[in-house]
């Protein structure tokens, strides 16, 4: 277990210094805000050493604010905020439930979306909600400001569209619309703080007729990085929906996710949840819909 | 049931408001100026021969005093009944936790880089990871006795002729996991030497007198220079039974004249610390037409990793109960104790009983089944009576409640509802179902001797310090004994001082563990205070000139019951000083005991402690995922003392029961635990921990202090069954295996084709 005691730690209280920070030291320095992921990592030894940039206390970057047609939030807001903010619960619930169920309430109020986006885990509870609600993803460097689209912010397992001089300041995420329904799920191996085993968020836009006229479904732990399920999406598009084209859509899953064993599950284990909590996400997203079942 | 001031009265324990403000100081919150930390390297392989230890890196590197190897211990082999333990290995390693050097050094960091600097040569073994290739005994051995540490056979009447006229016969084989204890605190201790020259160890444990005895046997210290202490121990659940870090403290201060200090990581603590056996069992039952069980042949082969530890009595308490708390005439059971490099296994809160009960629980359950009768009413037609003779032909006359609970049971708005619950889908893919399980331990330590003494101080002014060496390892053993010392000395609870589990200052109450702490010490304590009252009238008497058969005690004074003259315990207390008297009494309580059966150690106990319980569980066919919604408990554990605590015990081993049942999947492949923390080795969080009930069921145990008996574990013991039997009532499937994490049930159910949402 490696210490830490003697590591060099530059608090900033402003963005502006974080930022002229970040220009001067770029790789030398690591960035820790709630540090419930990183401060572990580099005790484990699978992050290397290395000085901190501690950006807990900009509070600057805590916020949620209604944007022109999206949501904002400060890449420091915590989870407990982004689970309890009325706002994120009207217009973007699958996100408030995705950081609901993210760790214990401890972890909760200290781990923040930013860290969670950045440590870039496939099993982040937070990315697939994100992913569905085109998320964009707001950096700052002392040269200006970059906004990218979060599907191409990931690149690999843990490999980041980011400089060693940005920060990531702001996440974005649209507004879900009247005609349009969600769900996030989570199959984790206990019910309480338990880290995914498979999740996934769906997002879907009603048509007149009873079927989805758009649909969006994003899942975590099954690839390297979080993955758009696009057979799925393609299977469910305009189509009848009744129980057997669920689960056929649901089946397809499997071609959009690579997953391994380890000592959460088998892969073959995460390829059979994956098509199952589709199943159930579907299900539900339907019968709601339609509350006499089918 | 008779009453008293104090007893039955859920009083908040004395120890609650400092434990909840952080005062209480456990055995890591221990340091001292001067101190030095030591560090263990560890074993890297599960199996190996030690070919060399070169520790002359280590002992150059900065910060570090001193580097101790096998060399260093006089008498390196130790264990409670066979000393295959070494306290650091020598000739070879036996599992991945066992220790092969000991750094001192000024700093923690400067002990772990030591540590690392340490070049020890292996010469890699096969390793024995399987228990059945471990008997064939054509490969490694773990030890040169060989792979089987115990093994014996035990039968009584004729199970093939029953066998022959039974109506069903059920048979399966079972499997249970390695649990791990996962305390709140790890290991940790401090040594220092005294005022008086003697090395103390203030340390996590459960027996201040049997650690003192091991530190002296090995290092070859006389007894009167080592002290141990144990301060209130931050969770043990049998897991510090064993010595983990005593020995290592008590060599340190030894050799180097200087405090020394230990605090195990989650890593190392998980990785080191001994489990709940493994345990694989075949149950063959029969039974006739009208539930009546008649027969019963089990084979129990329990793997007890590298040593034994307490595996032997283990092995007997699995024996024990492995025929539930049930009348069966004919019984014949094989047992085995196996030594393998998975792991070290010894005392877990259920101590081989929970393992067993999973088994023949899920057996009357299934005959239930197969002649169609009520799962309770086939126990009920079962179960054992005050008065009856045993499986063991065994008298039962202690307090006997289990037919109670299961009345109370068959009782239940739960149990009257299972039919319209298990009906109840809310979701295509949510199955519900209720199931029930009995449960059966002795509490003490059976046919093995065991006794205690109780100490008792009147101080001057008239308060009394109650002495023993009960450790508090989070049970509220203390609280209880000051209550029931508080009405056995008639007095105000505030005028009851305990101390406790100091061997220079408290006499040997013997080790806290198999449910019987209260029951042990409460006795011996009845036995001091009746010595202390006597004394105490012996005051009133010179003082008044009446005759001591007057007297007696009332609220902290002594009363003449004639006259109405009374004697404060102050002014009693300074007569007995006076006099030369005396102010302290002692006294000692043996536990009651039969001789042991032919191939035992310990069976039968005579007294037993008792449980039902009802579970309610969801399982998610399309995951696997078991929710337990609701457990009921009904315990027979005697008279409560402190329903607070009582209700607390329960509650708190229930929920290490659900964590047995679902949760808690040690992994260990190739003698490699993969598990060794809390992300990947899950126990029960807050939202695991369902809505409990518990019904005590009070029955009066004569011997026991006030009535009472043991509950520190029976409330494990009846839960994996009691969610395994839900489980098949709510999905058709038998699980045969524990625990039931999600994977392994949604390949149970989809083998029988029972995973299909409708």
């Amino acid at each position: 277990m490696n210490r830490l005691h003697d590591i060099e730690v530059y608090s900033p209280k402003t963005l502006e210094e974080a930022l002229e920070i970040l220009r001067r030291e770029g790789d030398r320095v690591k960035v820790i805000a709630g540090g419930t992921d990183l401060i572990i990592q580099m005790k484990d030894g699978i992050m290397p050493r290395k000085n901190l940039l501690n950006i807990y206390s900009i509070d600057e970057l805590r916020y949620i604010r209604m944007g022109n047609d999206s949501i904002r939030i400060g890449a420091l807001t915590s989870f407990t905020d982004i689970a309890s903010s009325a706002l994120i619960r009207n217009y973007a619930r699958i996100l408030a439930d995705a950081a609901n169920t993210i760790g214990s309430i401890q972890i909760m109020n200290k781990a923040s979306i930013g860290g969670n986006l950045v440590n870039a885990s496939p099993a982040a509870d937070s990315i697939p909600p994100l992913y569905v609600l085109d998320a964009v993803l707001v950096l700052r460097s002392v040269e200006g400001v970059r906004e990218v689209p979060i599907q191409s912010f990931y690149r690999g397992y843990k490999k980041l569209d980011i400089r060693s001089d940005e920060l990531l300041t702001e996440v974005r995420v649209r507004r879900m619309a009247e005609d349009e329904d969600g769900i996030f799920l989570k199959h984790g191996l206990r019910l309480g703080d338990a880290i995914s085993v498979v999740n996934a968020a769906l997002l879907v836009k009603w048509d007149g007729d009873d079927r989805f006229k758009d649909v969006k479904i994003a899942l975590g732990a099954v690839a390297p990085t979080v993955v758009r399920a696009r057979s799925c999406e393609e299977a469910l598009t305009g189509k009848e929906l009744n129980d057997s084209t669920i689960w056929d859509a649901a089946s397809k899953v499997v071609n959009d996710i690579s997953p391994i064993d380890d000592v959460r599950g088998t892969a073959e284990y995460r390829r059979e949840m994956s098509v199952n909590l589709l199943y159930i996400g579907l299900w539900e997203i339907i019968n709601k819909r339609n509350q006499a079942g089918w | 049931m008779q009453q008293f001031r104090w007893v039955g009265r859920p009083i908040p324990r004395l120890d609650a408001l400092d434990k909840a403000v952080g005062r209480t100081k456990y055995p890591s919150d221990y340091y001292m100026d001067n101190m030095l930390w030591g560090k263990v390297l560890r074993s890297k392989y599960p199996h190996a021969k030690i070919l060399s230890i070169d520790v002359s890196k280590a002992l150059k590197h900065p910060g570090v005093v001193a580097v101790f190897t096998h060399k260093d211990i006089p008498n390196n082999r130790f264990g409670l009944f066979h000393k295959d333990r070494p306290v650091l290995c020598d000739d070879k390693v036996r599992y991945i936790g066992d220790p092969v050097a000991l750094v001192a050094a000024e700093t923690p960091e400067a002990a772990e880089d030591a540590a690392n600097l340490i070049d020890v040569r292996y010469e890699p073994l096969p390793v024995v990871d399987d228990v059945f290739k471990a008997v064939e005994g054509d490969g490694a051995k773990v030890h040169e006795r060989g792979n089987v540490a115990r093994q014996t056979r035990i039968t009584f009447g004729d199970v093939e002729e029953a066998f022959d006229n039974a109506e069903v016969i059920v048979e399966n084989t079972y499997r249970t996991g390695a649990q791990i204890h996962a305390y709140l605190e790890t290991e940790a201790g401090l040594s220092y030497i005294d005022e008086k020259g003697r090395i103390t160890i203030v340390s996590c444990g459960q027996s201040p007198y049997r650690d003192k005895k091991e530190i002296c046997e090995t290092l070859a210290l006389p007894e009167e220079k080592v002290r141990v202490i144990i301060p209130p121990v931050g969770g043990a659940f049998g897991g510090k039974d064993d010595i983990s870090v005593q020995i290592f403290l008590a060599l340190i201060t030894l050799k180097t004249g200087r405090p020394a200090k230990m605090f195990l990581s989650r890593e190392e603590s998980t990785i080191s610390s001994t489990k709940r056996h493994m345990a694989y069992i075949t149950m063959k039952t029969a039974a006739d037409k009208n539930g009546k069980l008649l027969a019963n042949q089990t084979e129990i082969i329990l793997d007890t990793g590298a040593y034994e530890g307490l595996g032997p009595a283990v092995l007997d308490v699995a024996i024990e109960n492995c025929n539930g708390p049930y009348k069966i005439p004919n019984i014949d059971i094989k047992a085995k104790l196996v030594y393998t490099n998975n792991y070290f296994a010894s005392a877990f809160r259920g101590f081989g009983a929970p393992q067993v009960m999973f088994a023949i629980e899920s057996q009357v359950d299934a005959i239930a089944e197969k002649l169609g009768l009520d799962p309770i009413e086939i126990r009920l037609r079962n179960v054992v009576r005050r008065g009856d003779y045993g499986v063991f032909r065994n008298k039962i006359e202690g307090s006997v409640g289990i037919a109670d609970a299961l009345e109370k049971a068959r009782m239940h708005e739960l149990w009257l509802r299972r039919d319209d619950i298990r009906k109840t889908r809310h979701r295509p893919w949510i199955r519900q179902g209720v199931g029930v399980a009995a449960a059966v331990k002795g509490y003490t330590i059976g046919a093995l001797p065991d006794k205690g003494v109780v100490g008792i101080e009147l101080t001057t002014d008239g308060r009394f310090i109650i002495k023993l060496s009960s450790t508090e390892i989070g049970q509220g053993v203390v609280a209880a004994i000051a209550q029931i010392a508080a009405d056995m000395l008639s007095c105000h609870l505030k005028n009851i001082e305990i101390k406790a589990a100091d061997t220079s200052q408290t006499p040997d109450t013997s080790v806290t563990s198999a449910s019987r702490q209260l029951y042990l010490a409460g006795n011996a304590l009845r036995k001091a205070s009746e010595e202390m009252i006597k004394k105490l009238i012996t005051a009133f008497s010179i003082a008044t000139g009446e005759p001591a058969y007057n007297a007696s005690v009332s609220d902290g004074y002594v009363v003449s019951t004639s006259t109405g003259r009374r004697l404060s315990y102050s002014e009693a207390a300074r007569i007995l000083e006076e006099k030369g008297i005396g102010r302290e009494a002692f006294g000692e309580y043996e536990v009651p005991r039969t001789t042991p059966i032919p191939g035992t150690l310990e069976i039968p106990h005579l007294f037993y402690m008792y449980a039902a319980a009802i579970a309610h569980v969801e399982v998610n066919i399309l995951t696997g995922v078991v929710k337990v919604k609701k457990l009921v408990l009904l315990p027979d554990a005697g008279r409560v003392i402190n329903p607070q605590t009582f209700t607390g015990q329960v509650e708190g081993a229930a929920a290490q029961g659900i964590g047995y049942a679902v949760l808690e999947d040690a992994k260990i492949e190739q003698g490699i635990l993969r598990t060794i923390n809390l992300s990947t080795y899950l126990i029960p969080s807050i939202k695991d921990a369902p809505a409990m009930e518990v019904i005590p069921i009070e029955t009066t145990e004569d011997t026991g202090p006030l009535g009472a008996k043991g509950v520190g574990e029976i409330g494990i013991i009846p839960v994996a069954p009691a969610v395994a039997n839900a489980i098949k009532h709510a999905t058709g499937v038998r699980v045969l295996e524990v625990p039931i994490t999600p994977e392994r049930l949604y390949r149970r159910l989809k083998e029988a084709g029972q995973n299909t949402p409708r």
